[in-house]
């Protein structure tokens, strides 16, 4: 052992320093304990707060916005998840290089791109909805500071299909037009704000859905894509080989006035209304007015039996094709003499019913055309509706009450029209129609004529589809239907005149012709070739009725059983 | 060879306590790296510190089997050896997070700078030990031990590694204050170390050690960079409160927000997931484990292994309260393991052999019970 011992003063010092030694750890991790205690109890509100501040954050889900559904639940308008580029110009180090390779890549101007990558933003959108061929080209090109991400789209699925019904969805994500934009919120509505955690990269945990992704529910339309299939394709057939102006189509439910069809042509497919000018994405169907011409007959009509002035077959003299009226002569396209009230109908006299609404007088016929809606919305669940055009009856000269008869100096929209004759076809019961399935509940009817006069203006209409009626084109193989034409002069917006050549043919009946189910009203603008309503429209209301009717389970009866 | 008069005088207070340790450090290890493989059974750093774990235990029985005695004759060499070792790891030695610290051999690395603190107690206590060395040592013996150490304080420093650096530098000053040092000198290395303390502070420190020690006082001064650390730390012991989270439920490690959270933050893992309850206990080990430790001081009959079980004993008791200082925030961050609980093998192995050369010390004093 080659150490020395220490020495008993040296020994005993060592003991003494030592036990200061320990003594001043003890007292250092008396400090450390208290210090402890003191974080962990006294100070623990503190450091949870701040723990709960830099873990918990608040994030906004959106909703993902509802679909809109058919009567059937066939899909209208979803939505789905494309990609997209955005870029962090900050970080992009050659805008340049960037610029050029993104311009060849998604076939943009490099220019634009260029102003957007050298901006001092933290985010711009270089391109939104892309193809996955392109995204991945452009992850590939590894370009610093941009980002493919995934984003949300409208996408319609049947494209044209009842395009200006649906509308469509900004780049914001809310309706611009349409049923997106008169529903957008029930479609957007909601969003929430769910408490997420982040770990300390700032990475978000996943912690369950949020609740309001649960709701799968959607916007249940009335409309039946079946049904605006064929409607769209008979319309565009007709206004093709007549090279119409434009052309509307209802198909109305007669027993709960649901909207089935709703047609504008021309067509326009939401997908890409960039592409469209605004005028294509009106709802003609429910915004424009025009004259309803002899379709209107059936009111006066009506008006006249109801109020008990004539029989169905009362005879009315129809003064042989010329009747002067103060100022103004009428004039039938085919003369005619005597004709029983049902007669003017099916022949479609405006002579005739001329002189039934001079019988009946202004009050009286303007009273019942109010009651039958006209000249007020028909409350449909859209945004948009035209009141129509209906001047009070003080301000009416004799001319004005002659042409009210058949139509002319009124303005009314194609659903109106098709609401009319529904009532005529409801045994007199006006009802609101309705576009989206939930209304259904609250749709009660008002009564507007009696049932008989519905049914003995029903049995008019059906003769007027009868062989020699003006409608004889309108009935399909194998149903019997019931509909009136019509043929209306245009005003020409310039002159605000009638204008010669520029027509309007029309087409409004129910089928079947005993126990009606649906109304389809056809109106086309500005056909060439052919103007009467019971040569280009009622053709379109034969193929409509023709393909619905058997949808709807009502069978053609064979000529045989017909007999 | 074995003498039954060895295991009699062994300190199993000492070593049980350290057993107990390096257990509760293997368990917060497997919680603290849990989250980082998950799918995996046991991470890797669990496996490894496991294996170290064993290799030290292994160790510790080795020492125990070497008389320390002979340590005071090799001092020089076993002096030279570390010296060595810490130009070796200048030389080739591998970096992690900007500072080259270790020596490797294949996937084992290892961490000289820990062991040069046991080589460093050794060489001391052989030079307060010796003959030669009064009581009050004079100023050139003092210069002599200053000298040696200033070639360890650089080599240490330059890798860089400030705090173990220090940490040498104090387990050395215990065992000169341990010694004997005249109350004169002791006030005026005191006034000296203040007096530095302003061109060091302005001119020695580099910018993110001065922002450290700025932290350290107020930690909210700049909580995402330089404070993050010391704010982490609190919060996770903070929201531990008094019962803690639960095993494997201390999010601020979960969660990735408590950096470095296996190696110098473990206490804070700990603290989290067992609360103030949790923390008592384990100081209180600590505690018990310094108390130990000091008794092998007093139980030693000699003077070299009085010295060597200051030295060992300073190893131990600067790393827990710097470490421990530092976690709860009343020290700036420095890189300072907390024994037996911080990951790291060099750092278990050196804890290992220290405790071994205590009980060593404490196993030999039947020899002199003549004295």
């Amino acid at each position: 052992m080659a150490s020395a011992k220490p020495g008993e003063n040296g020994s005993s010092r060592i003991r003494n320093v030592g036990r200061a030694v320990f003594l001043g750890t003890g007292l250092l991790g008396a400090i450390v304990l208290i210090k402890t205690l003191y974080l962990q109890t006294f100070q623990h509100g503190k450091w949870l707060r701040r723990y709960e501040a830099q873990v918990y954050t608040q994030k906004r889900y959106h909703f993902f916005r509802k679909p809109i559904v058919d009567k059937n639940g066939y899909p209208l308008a979803i939505t789905i998840v494309e990609k997209s580029v955005c870029a962090d110009p900050i970080q992009v180090s050659n805008p340049a290089e960037a610029a050029s390779t993104l311009s060849k890549i998604l076939k943009v101007p490099e220019k634009t791109l260029m102003k957007k990558l050298s901006s001092k933003k933290r985010f711009t959108w270089i391109k939104r909805h892309i193809s996955d061929q392109k995204a991945q080209l452009i992850k590939r090109a590894k370009i610093p500071g941009i980002y493919i991400i995934k984003d949300r789209k409208r996408y319609y699925p049947h494209k044209w299909l009842g395009g200006q019904v649906i509308g469509f969805v900004g780049s914001d994500g809310h309706g611009l037009e349409g049923i997106e934009k008169c529903y957008d919120h029930v479609l957007s509505g909601r969003e929430s704000n769910k408490k997420v955690a982040r770990d300390g990269l700032g990475r978000l945990l996943w912690a369950g859905a949020p609740e309001i992704w649960a709701d799968k529910s959607e916007l249940k339309l009335t409309v039946d894509s079946y049904i605006q299939f064929v409607s769209e394709r008979a319309i565009q057939k007709c206004a093709e080989k007549y090279r119409a102006k434009s052309a509307q189509v209802v198909v109305l439910d007669i027993s709960t006035f649901e909207i089935l069809a709703m047609v504008n042509w021309p067509f326009f497919d939401p997908n890409l209304y960039k592409y469209y000018s605004p005028e294509a994405w009106r709802n003609r169907v429910i915004m424009d007015i025009f004259e309803p011409g002899s379709t209107f007959k059936p009111i006066v009509v009506a008006a006249a039996l109801e109020e008990k002035i004539l029989r169905p077959n009362s005879i009315i003299f129809c003064e042989n094709g010329s009747f002067r009226v103060p100022g103004h002569t009428i004039k039938d396209v085919h003369p005619h003499g005597w004709l029983s009230l049902s007669d003017v109908v099916k022949f479609s006299s405006n002579i005739g019913a001329a002189k039934v609404a001079m019988q009946l007088g202004a009050e009286r016929y303007y009273h019942y055309i109010r009651k039958f809606g006209l000249g007020s919305k028909t409350g449909i669940d859209l945004s948009g509706e035209a009141r129509g055009i209906i001047r009070d009856w003080k301000s009416w000269r004799p001319i004005d009450l002659a042409t009210a008869a058949f139509g002319q100096g009124i303005g009314v929209t194609v659903l109106q029209l098709a609401v009319t004759f529904g009532a005529i076809a409801n045994d007199g019961i006006i009802k609101k129609p309705f576009i989206i399935k939930d209304h259904i509940k609250q749709n009660e009817g008002r009564r507007i004529m009696s049932r008989e006069t519905a049914r003995e203006i029903r049995k008019m209409l059906v003769r007027v589809a009868e062989k020699g009626g003006t409608g004889a084109a309108a009935v399909p193989e194998g149903y019997k239907v019931g509909g009136k034409t019509g043929t209306a002069q245009r005003i020409d917006p310039r002159t605000g005149k009638y204008s010669r050549g520029s027509y309007t043919a029309l087409f409004v009946g129910f089928a079947p012709a005993d126990n009606p189910r649906i109304v389809v009203a056809v109106v086309v603008h500005e056909p060439h070739g052919a103007i009467f309503g019971g040569v280009v429209a009622a053709p379109v209301f034969r193929e409509i009725v023709q393909n619905v009717l058997p949808y709807l389970g009502i069978f053609p009866k064979s000529k045989v059983e017909n007999t | 060879m074995m003498d039954r008069r060895l295991i009699e005088h062994f300190d199993w207070a000492l070593f049980f306590i350290m057993i107990t340790l390096m257990a509760i450090g293997l368990i917060n290890l497997y919680s603290a790296t849990y989250y980082d493989f998950r799918g995996q059974r046991f991470s890797p750093y669990f496996i490894r510190q496991v294996m170290w774990v064993i290799l030290g235990c292994l160790a510790f029985l080795a020492v125990l089997m070497i008389d320390y005695h002979h340590l005071q004759n090799y001092a020089v060499l076993i002096y030279s050896v570390g010296i060595i070792l810490l130009i070796l790891v200048l030389c080739i030695g591998q970096s992690s997070h900007g500072a080259q610290r270790w020596l490797g051999v294949g996937s084992v690395r290892f961490q000289p700078s820990e062991v040069e603190k046991i080589i460093m107690a050794v060489a001391v206590a052989a030079w307060a030990a010796s003959d030669r060395i009064p009581l009050y040592p004079s100023f050139l013996e003092v210069a002599f031990l200053v000298l040696i150490n200033v070639p360890v304080f650089v080599l240490i420093a330059m890798q860089p590694d400030l705090g173990t650096a220090l940490l040498v530098c104090l387990v050395a000053g215990t065992v000169v204050f341990t010694k004997g040092i005249r109350k004169s000198w002791f006030v005026g290395g005191m006034v000296c170390l203040a007096l530095l303390a302003y061109p060091v502070w302005e001119k020695g420190l580099k910018d993110y050690q001065r922002n450290r020690i700025l932290a350290a006082i107020n930690p909210d001064r700049d909580p995402q960079r330089t404070g993050y650390h010391a704010r982490q730390a609190r919060i996770a012991i903070g929201s531990g409160m008094i019962w803690g989270r639960g095993y494997l439920k201390g999010t601020q490690n979960k969660l990735k927000f408590l950096p470095e959270k296996h190696t110098d933050f473990a206490f804070a893992v700990w603290a989290e997931e067992w609360g103030f309850m949790g923390s008592v206990v384990l100081l209180c080990l600590y505690g018990l484990f310094l108390y130990r430790c000091f008794m092998s001081i007093f139980l030693a009959k000699d003077a070299f292994g009085t010295f060597l079980c200051v030295g060992l004993t300073a190893i131990f008791m600067w790393e827990i309260l710097i470490n421990l200082g530092m976690v709860i925030g009343i020290l700036p961050v420095v890189g300072v393991p907390l024994p037996f609980m911080s990951y790291g093998g060099s750092s278990i192995l050196k804890a290992a052999v220290a405790v071994g050369l205590m009980e060593s010390v404490t196993m030999r004093r039947y020899t002199f019970r003549s004295f």
